[in-house]
């Protein structure tokens, strides 16, 4: 995962503002990312849910660290913008994979140090 | 990226802050984004949809607002534009994530002063609204934007204090005594009446206006972080607290502090702020010694604060030391005549924006605004005002002008849920969920609850164009619960 994650981002990005924010802001990312997933899981062919919901994926992955994801999510984005619906549902599975290792990433880290 | 290690050794916002509107829906990135910019020197508010941000905009107008185009309720250009209509002076910065070039020339067409991919570098972050902020201040303007509107503002027309009814005198009256007194003062209302508004007129019209008026609204900050908020921490008091911050009180010193939702506050905290009340010290985070400040607490709330303390959610003796003058912000439809001279005043603003030639309201009209309820008060005329310029082209509002929802409720006052000061949710935004879903009470009679509720969740929905964040919001649920509902309606389908 080390290479997929960039960890050294994602400690700088909790030790922010002390372990109350540490504690909130892996409980929204987890809310944040667990919501999208949910979202390209019931999306279908629905285009204008992918280029949404991959579009909070390139912010929220790129802020974090989330090296893999990113680059999947800029790729899943621009195909979403350009209407590729063969090229969006072959990539779509990949993608979710990696976004549920992000997902379980942050959780162990909810559940570990980020609580309070 | 953000990165903490680039993080300035600075004390976050002091007195006079700059103030910053950040409109942002993905919550993990308000958090970072807000904790960036405070720790910067800036006095950050936040929204999460466009509405919000018009609303919270139009209520206070900011010189620098940050906005993230990708808005689950509307297009971000359009609200660059809606912004720059009230205030064309104001710094807009674009956030997305979308770094198409021509998206960027869109957003600087619609008018907008910078443009940040996400995710950017926290040192270019902080130097855009810096740099942004230097151009307001350049043109003489800076800040102090961010305060109760003169008289010449523009926005004047759409404040709710627009109105000549007795009972808004006497709310007049009021204010201009109590405003020179550091007497603490207690603003009670339903939303939508002006709360805010009038909390800086009391700042406004005091010796302190010179100061900081600092506004916090304790219902919108997570419980475990409003500690911090209000009273701030010390270096070194927890891990990450790499400068002394200090907290809202703090920062109102010499000025106002404004408590919003005064009743949603934690009982811990309550029992902090009386302290803070009764001996005019702060003790952050961390800190062994207390600070004195001199602040004048004015806070309001649209609940019942007396009902609160007797449901055991608010201090007695805390009530008791706030509840000094109180001030009750009337709902719109106790003001008589008001709601005509509001909506005779927002047309001609509205379509001086938009361009168009109104000649008033139709006789007919009058009479139905005058008959109407107005559960979301003034906020629900203005966005009626704005929906008819928007929509028709000029000449006499008729009623065949009127948005169907309000007809649908003229035509139906009993889908009407009559507001108290207890209401927690937007008595507007819920009667036109009910309307739009136009549920057959009969219908729904005697079916079992689960089935009353898909059918609920299944036309709100519909109404919402299949957008589960705008339902979800619609339904006050988060996305992510509804999105397990639906998720476990489609595994289970009801049987028919």
């Amino acid at each position: 995962m080390t290479e997929s994650f960039d960890e050294d981002r994602f400690a700088a990005l909790l030790d922010l503002g002390g372990p109350d924010m540490a504690a909130e802001l892996t409980r929204r990312l987890d809310e944040d990312l667990t919501n999208v997933g949910l979202a390209l899981a019931m999306a279908h062919a629905d285009r204008a849910v992918l280029q949404a919901q991959s579009h909070i994926l390139v912010s929220i992955a790129g802020t974090i660290g989330a090296t893999r994801l990113f680059q999947l999510a800029k790729q899943f984005h621009a195909l979403a913008v350009q209407g590729e619906s063969g090229g969006l549902a072959a990539a779509l599975p990949e993608l979710r994979r990696v976004l549920n290792d992000v997902i379980l990433r942050i959780k162990s880290d909810r559940f570990g140090r980020g609580t309070a | 990226m953000m990165k903490s290690t680039a993080i300035p050794n600075k004390p976050g916002p002091r007195g006079n802050a700059p103030s910053v509107l950040l409109i942002e829906d993905t919550a993990s990135l308000q958090l970072v984004y807000r904790k960036v910019l405070t720790d910067a020197g800036f006095a950050v508010r936040v929204a999460g949809t466009a509405s919000a941000g018009m609303q919270a905009f139009t209520t206070q107008a900011a010189p620098v607002v940050l906005l993230d185009l990708g808005l689950p309720d509307r297009d971000g250009l359009e609200l660059i534009r809606d912004i720059l209509t009230l205030r064309d002076d104001t710094k807009i910065i674009v956030i997305t994530a979308n770094g198409s070039i021509n998206r960027a020339v869109e957003a600087m067409r619609a008018g907008a002063h910078e443009f940040l991919v996400k995710p950017f570098d926290e040192g270019r972050f902080v130097s855009a609204v810096k740099q942004a902020m230097q151009a307001m201040q350049a043109a003489g303007k800076g800040p102090r934007l961010a305060r109760v509107a003169s008289a010449k503002d523009p926005m004047q027309v759409v404040r709710p204090f627009l109105g000549s009814s007795a009972v808004m005198d006497r709310v007049h009256g009021k204010i201009a005594l109590v405003a020179n007194s550091m007497a603490t003062v207690f603003i009670t209302g339903e939303s939508g009446t002006g709360k805010e508004l009038c909390a800086l007129a009391v700042h406004d019209n005091s010796a302190r206006a010179a100061g900081p008026f600092i506004a916090l609204n304790c219902g919108a900050i997570p419980h475990d972080l409003l500690e911090s908020e209000v009273f701030g921490h010390v270096k070194g008091s927890f891990t990450g607290a790499i400068a002394d911050r200090p907290g809202a009180a703090t920062a109102a010193d010499g000025g106002t502090l404004f408590l919003d939702e005064i009743c949603e506050m934690a009982p811990a905290l309550q029992t902090k702020l009386l302290r803070f009340l009764q001996t005019s010290t702060v003790l952050p985070v961390g800190a062994t010694r207390p600070q004195k400040v001199n602040v004048r607490i004015v806070c309001a709330t649209n609940r019942d604060p007396m009902d609160a303390v007797r449901r055991g959610l608010f201090r007695e003796d805390l009530y008791y030391r706030l509840f000094v003058v109180p001030i009750h912000m009337p709902p719109l439809r106790d003001r008589g005549n008001d709601v005509i001279e509001i909506a005779e005043a927002a047309l001609q603003q509205f379509a001086a924006e938009e361009g168009r030639q109104f000649d008033g309201l139709s006789p007919e009209v009058v009479d139905q605004f005058r008959r109407h309820p107005w559960p979301g008060n003034v906020r629900q005329v203005l966005n009626v005002i704005r929906n008819i310029v928007v929509l028709n082209p000029g000449g006499l509002v008729t009623p065949q002008m009127l948005p169907d929802e309000l007809t649908d409720l003229m035509e139906r006052p009993d889908l009407i849920e009559r507001p108290d000061l207890n209401a927690r949710q937007d008595v507007q935004d819920a009667a036109l969920t009910r309307v739009a879903a136009k549920p057959d009470l009969e219908s729904l009679l005697g079916r079992p609850l689960a089935e009353v509720e898909r059918l609920i969740v299944t036309a709100t929905l519909a109404r919402c164009g299949g957008s589960v964040p705008k339902a979800a919001h619609s339904l006050d649920l988060s996305p992510s619960t509804l999105y397990r509902k639906l998720q476990g309606w489609a595994d289970n389908p009801p049987s028919p």
